[in-house]
């Protein structure tokens, strides 16, 4: 699965990274091995072992820090001619160490950057690392999966659109709907951020709720909403206090 | 409450006006109402269009003192309508003003099922309005259309009777019969059951019953009505019933129909009938289900088992 995923980037002349944890894991040259000239990627800098020590600064970790490199990272990436940058990072190992909250948001934002920039990453989440976080928890804050047919359904998603609004897609109902909120609140730190609903394909009380939240304290403009939410809106009159305004109401 | 004049005013009054005739019901129904316009009040005539066809040519004139609403619309579902009469007295009493009204819930043509509902509205209107100083409404009953036992109920249910005058009424029954253990209409033989535990359940127990209404052709809007009313009900049997219950859903002619049963007990009477503020934590969800619902239905069940049975028309 690693090898399709590096395989692509090559493939699109992007710059591959993986970040390893302390522990050793997957590295991304022993991947490769036989597919390509490995040292040949390593002499023309596309192929960059990084560090897991990166996402940790003075032992803590930084998911500011992380985005930014990110961001840079992509940028040199550009300015060196690639196409753009493509990174593995294993990250399950982390999240005993980190506040699940802090985390959820951090990848959020992550997801923002790939939505944006032409940056790829894959989140490694061994199951068998995974503490105070399910893995359902970490289906939610990526806008894609790709793994092993586990078995799990994530009906609720959150992630980065094109232009930079947060996506809140499939279905947010009262399992999920406090953890969402959650979420958003800690992702939401700009006063003009935009919630973008066009693939929300349920919501009820209690996610419309959450919504409005976001709405109303957090000033966050709600984009697309659906039908189905615009109803629950007015029917628990949200709407006296916060109307959806005609552009957040598409109809569809 | 801060209204002066409400202060002073006498106790909520609700009265069962008994019609056998067209002429009858328009002259006691215009003149209760013409006394509130001379006090100044404003008027709610919330009645069966084929009724209000009766009164408009008397009452139009009293525009938009007088508001005419068609009962079959505002009160389609009765649990609809207390909220519309709370809105409306509680709008002029923030105004200092007392109000009256005219409410026909009941009309021949209504299902038995509706017919229950309808009954149990009449009782929770005594506990819903008992804090609405000056407010008189007046619920017209058709004795030539209405069977004997609907007739004494409305004679049992209400503190006051007559038209246009109103006085107490000694047959009244002042304890509430809440109705939940009214038996409700056996499950039909081809409903599906599924059973459910936790949050997780809630949504592919809510795509079962989805599916199955759209295959019986339920419209996209409905549709959406009948997957949040379901949602809210698991979701309250998860939180409130126990963490866990059953469902069976079924199709009945132009209705498709959900019961969900869980070890919770509704000791509100009044629980989805007030309109929730906008802060409060909980209490949307019976909101959410009667407003987006045509009939609800609540039971208490032997064994501390409860019922929640929600209709919505294709």
């Amino acid at each position: 699965m690693l090898r399709a995923f590096f395989e692509a980037g090559l493939a699109a002349d992007q710059r591959l990274a993986n970040v390893l944890p302390p522990t050793g894991g997957h590295c991304v040259a022993e991947l490769l091995d036989g597919l390509c000239d490995v040292q040949t990627l390593l002499d023309r800098n596309q192929l960059v072992l990084d560090a897991a020590d990166a996402y940790v600064v003075d032992g803590t970790f930084d998911g500011g820090a992380r985005v930014r490199s990110y961001r840079e990272a992509t940028q040199r990436a550009l300015d060196d001619g690639f196409s753009g940058y493509r990174v593995f990072n294993d990250v399950g190992w982390l999240l005993p160490t980190v506040d699940v909250r802090s985390w959820r948001a951090h990848e959020v934002r992550a997801d923002l950057v790939t939505a944006t920039e032409p940056l790829v990453v894959l989140c490694g989440y061994g199951s068998q690392t995974v503490d105070g976080c399910s893995f359902d928890d970490t289906v939610t804050v990526h806008g894609q999966t790709w793994c092993d047919d586990t078995g799990h359904v994530r009906r609720v998603r959150l992630g980065g659109t094109a232009d930079g609004a947060i996506a809140v897609t499939g279905e947010l109902d009262a399992a999920h709907a406090e953890e969402v909120g959650e979420i958003l609140d800690a992702v939401i730190d700009e006063a003009d951020a935009v919630v973008d609903l066009a693939a929300l394909d349920f919501v009820d009380g209690a996610g419309a709720e959450a919504l409005f939240h976001v709405a109303h304290d957090r000033n966050a403009t709600l984009r697309n909403a659906p039908q189905l939410l615009a109803r629950i809106w007015t029917v628990l009159g949200f709407d006296e206090v916060h109307p959806l305004e005609a552009s957040e109401g598409a109809v569809r | 409450m801060t209204a002066v004049d409400a202060d002073l005013a006498p106790s909520f009054e609700h009265a069962a006006f008994f019609y056998g005739d067209d002429a009858h019901y328009v002259d006691a129904v215009v003149a209760f109402v013409e006394e509130g316009v001379e006090r100044g009040e404003p008027v709610l005539v919330a009645v069966p269009e084929v009724r209000l066809r009766l009164l408009r040519d008397r009452l139009s004139r009293h525009l938009p003192q007088v508001r005419l609403a068609a009962m079959d619309d505002m009160g389609a579902n009765p649990a609809w309508i207390i909220p519309e009469w709370l809105d409306f007295v509680e709008t002029h009493l923030r105004a200092g003003r007392t109000s009256r009204g005219v409410g026909e819930p009941i009309w021949a043509s209504r299902t038995p099922e509706e017919l229950v509902e309808c009954q149990r509205h009449e009782e929770l209107l005594n506990l819903a309005l008992q804090d609405a100083p000056g407010f008189r409404l007046l619920c017209p009953y058709d004795t030539r259309a209405l069977p004997d036992d609907v007739l004494t109920t409305a004679r049992r249910s209400h503190p006051h009777h007559g038209a246009p005058a109103l006085c107490t009424n000694p047959e009244f029954s002042s304890t509430i019969a809440p109705r939940l253990d009214t038996p409700l209409p056996a499950v039909p033989p081809w409903a599906q059951r599924a059973s459910f535990a936790g949050t997780a359940d809630i949504a592919p127990v809510r795509q079962l019953v989805i599916d199955a209404a759209a295959l019986g052709g339920m419209a996209q809007a409905r549709l959406g009505d009948l997957a949040v009313a379901v949602s809210e009900a698991l979701a309250n049997s998860v939180s409130h019933g126990g963490g866990r219950g059953q469902l069976d859903y079924w199709r009945a002619d132009d209705r498709f129909v959900c019961e969900v049963r869980d070890r919770g007990v509704i000791d509100d009477p009044l629980a989805g009938r007030i309109r929730p503020h906008i802060e409060q934590p909980d209490g949307r969800g019976l909101w959410l289900i009667h407003q987006l619902c045509d009939l609800v239905q609540v039971r208490a069940l032997p064994g501390g088992h409860q019922a929640v049975r929600l209709h919505v028309r294709y």
